[in-house]
């Protein structure tokens, strides 16, 4: 037996931030709630969520299995929906069926053994930046038409994100007192490709901030929580996002 | 013959030349093929004839859906299986092989293609024929004389000989394997899994092309015939559609993997890189090859599939899903997946339209050679470097995988 329910708000966001990576995905259900981990197929970039009981309106979710979906279906079928509207899943066979206001649908799910659970990378980097997400993206969006790679610097006072081609260049520099917080000891810098950045970024639509942690030539983490509103203050969809950074030549 | 007449390379060239030393820069000798096709026309006499048809068949696109279908024979009797097997041809010189091509004498019919749902006695003959495992005894009866203006140069289509319209055809009927006459006798099977179920079994894909050319496989209300031109890359495509499913479910390469294959006027390379399925081929035109003949410099064009492939035709057309097919099978071969880079440069002199199979079975014949190995994609480039005459740059500046490549991956954590 397997019923949830949850808002279009949130299922959209998640389905979103998979689609930045991959368009097929598996989700672990048990009975804490819902997790999935995805990595692009190749291997730049990875994205964890997890989906707590609590940020469900119903939650029923008898024995652990795994449920792997296309995510542009779920898309397809979330837009039918509008965001304040809640979804009602519940897994009928090998389909998964979606009740939407008066609305009905069911998607066929995707073997399990056809997608590919990743492996996890183990990273980890002391040094890390909190900063809002849309000081963030205004960095990304002016480094867009320059380069398809960003470099990041972060010191004990400040966070720079920078591209440069033969003929442009592009610079944010983000000092201590705009940041939520910094954590640094002399300078750290690495370079990662763009594109996935954005892409993040612009999925990530219910998000304040994030926190960014690298070091010299090593991937990226970005941690984010989204927001869920009024109610359900105390337990949130949060995600870790993993990039692969760009070797300078 | 055509191409010799607008040409037009000067005598005192030819004279120098004498078909030995290639004066003239074109990868074959026009005055050669010409002697070895003329005195097999002259054995025809009147406007019939027998021969053992490899077997061949070809589908005009003109006028589609309203076509031409032209049952072909060289004028030859006894065992000519290798006028149609491409497997063969890579191994021959480019005389010998335009010359048993351009004798591939066609008779031609106007056909519907809708028509094979219901095909006509004449038309299940040439599907019969198309299928047969080994050459079988075709009579023609031409209402015109053939002429020597009407052969085939694509680059496509494999050449093919001189038509005239046919005034009545007797074919024996050929043997089949029996999973052929399974296909073809199964009114439910699609013809996109009637192809795989025929590769599965060994048949080659020249022959699943020709098979599926003859509308002789699919659901049977909906069979048709499909231009030679059309089924080549269809069958192509759809093989190369499900190797690449396979080889999918595979732990990847564990090095870069490079193969270099150098050839009459052409340079092909493949490195294959240890990552998830993406695809990309390249081709680089100097000035001089078939498709740059007035260009002052080399154009490298690059097309390029992610893991989840691609949803639009790629612009570089039957080459890349040729090329797929090798690279894939060569993949499924070392139950490896792997991100495929393959590029090929074309040097002046090379200005033949021969049809996809060179690609495919150059390609296959480098993928059969012992690759280099390589830890890093930088040092299989660097490598490649010292053959290519396009420097690296220009290729990777237009590659889809480079900007995959060359970054770390998060596998580099594990």
């Amino acid at each position: 037996m397997m019923r949830i329910s949850i808002s279009v708000k949130n299922l959209k966001e998640v389905a979103d931030l998979l689609n930045t990576v991959v368009t097929e995905a598996k989700f672990k259900l048990d009975k804490t709630g819902i997790s999935v981990k995805a990595v692009d197929p190749a291997h730049v970039a990875m994205i964890s969520i997890d989906l707590p009981k609590d940020i469900f309106n119903e939650f029923q979710v008898d024995e652990e299995e795994e449920i792997s979906l296309d995510v542009e279906r779920l898309k397809a079928v979330i837009k039918l929906a509008s965001s304040s509207d809640l979804v009602t899943i519940s897994k009928e066979k090998e389909k998964l069926k979606f009740e939407i206001g008066n609305i009905v649908k069911s998607i066929s799910l995707l073997d399990n053994n056809s997608v590919t659970t990743p492996r996890i990378p183990q990273i980890s980097s002391e040094y890390f930046v909190v900063l809002g997400k849309s000081d963030l993206e205004k960095g990304l969006r002016a480094a867009e038409d320059v380069s398809d790679a960003i470099r990041l610097t972060l010191t004990d006072s400040d966070f720079k994100a920078r591209s440069m081609s033969d003929s442009e260049e592009s610079e944010m520099v983000l000092p201590k007192d705009m940041l939520k917080e910094i954590f640094c000891k002399g300078p750290v810098k690495s370079s990662y490709p763009l594109e996935y950045l954005l892409k993040l970024v612009k999925s990530l639509a219910s998000a304040d901030e994030m926190k960014m942690s690298f070091k010299d030539d090593y991937p990226l983490t970005i941690e984010f929580t989204l927001n869920q509103g009024k109610g359900n203050a105390e337990k949130h969809i949060s995600g870790v996002f993993l990039l692969a950074p760009r070797m300078e030549q | 013959m055509r191409i010799s007449k607008s040409l037009k390379i000067p005598a005192s060239l030819c004279i120098r030349c004498r078909g030995t030393k290639m004066l003239c820069g074109l990868s074959y000798c026009p005055i050669t093929v010409k002697n070895l096709v003329e005195p097999k026309l002259k054995q025809i006499k009147g406007n019939e004839l027998t021969g053992s048809s490899p077997p061949s068949v070809f589908v005009g696109r003109f006028g589609y859906p309203k076509v031409r279908l032209y049952p072909s024979s060289p004028p030859v009797i006894g065992d000519t299986s290798d006028y149609e097997d491409p497997g063969r041809w890579i191994n021959i010189a480019m005389d010998e092989f335009l010359s048993k091509r351009l004798s591939l004498l066609r008779g031609g019919m106007i056909a519907e293609v809708h028509g094979a749902s219901d095909p006509t006695r004449t038309l299940q003959d040439v599907q019969l024929m198309s299928m047969s495992r080994e050459p079988t005894t075709v009579n023609m009866q031409f209402s015109k004389s053939l002429s020597s203006d009407r052969s085939v140069l694509d680059d496509h289509v494999t050449p093919m000989g001189p038509w005239s319209p046919l005034k009545k055809l007797e074919i024996e009927p050929g043997k089949h394997e029996l999973v052929v006459e399974k296909v073809w006798g199964d009114a439910d099977f699609k013809a996109q899994n009637a192809m795989f179920e025929l590769y599965k079994s060994g048949i080659k894909e020249y022959r699943i092309s020709k098979i599926l050319s003859v509308g002789a496989i699919g659901v049977s209300k909906k069979r048709k015939m499909v231009p030679t031109r059309w089924s080549i890359t269809a069958t192509d495509k759809s093989l190369s559609d499900q190797v690449v499913a396979d080889i999918k479910g595979y732990s990847t390469v564990d090095e870069h993997l490079v193969y270099v294959r150098k050839t009459s006027g052409n340079l092909f390379m493949a490195i294959l890189s240890p990552r998830s399925w993406m695809f990309e081929w390249g081709e680089s035109w100097f000035p001089g090859s078939t498709w740059n003949q007035w260009g002052s410099a080399a154009q490298v064009e690059i097309d390029h599939e992610g893991y989840y492939g691609r949803k639009d035709y790629p612009g570089i057309g039957g080459c890349y899903y040729a090329s797929r097919l090798a690279v894939a099978e060569a993949l499924a071969t070392m139950k490896r997946q792997a991100t495929a880079t393959l590029w090929r440069e074309i040097y002046p002199g090379f200005n033949l339209p021969v049809g996809v199979w060179f690609v495919r079975e150059n390609m296959r014949a480098m993928f059969a050679t012992k690759p280099y190995r390589f830890s890093t994609f930088q040092d299989a480039v660097d490598f490649l470097s010292k053959y290519t005459k396009v420097p690296v740059k220009y290729w990777l500046a237009k590659s889809g995988n480079y900007p995959f490549l060359r970054t770390g991956g998060l596998d580099d954590y594990l």
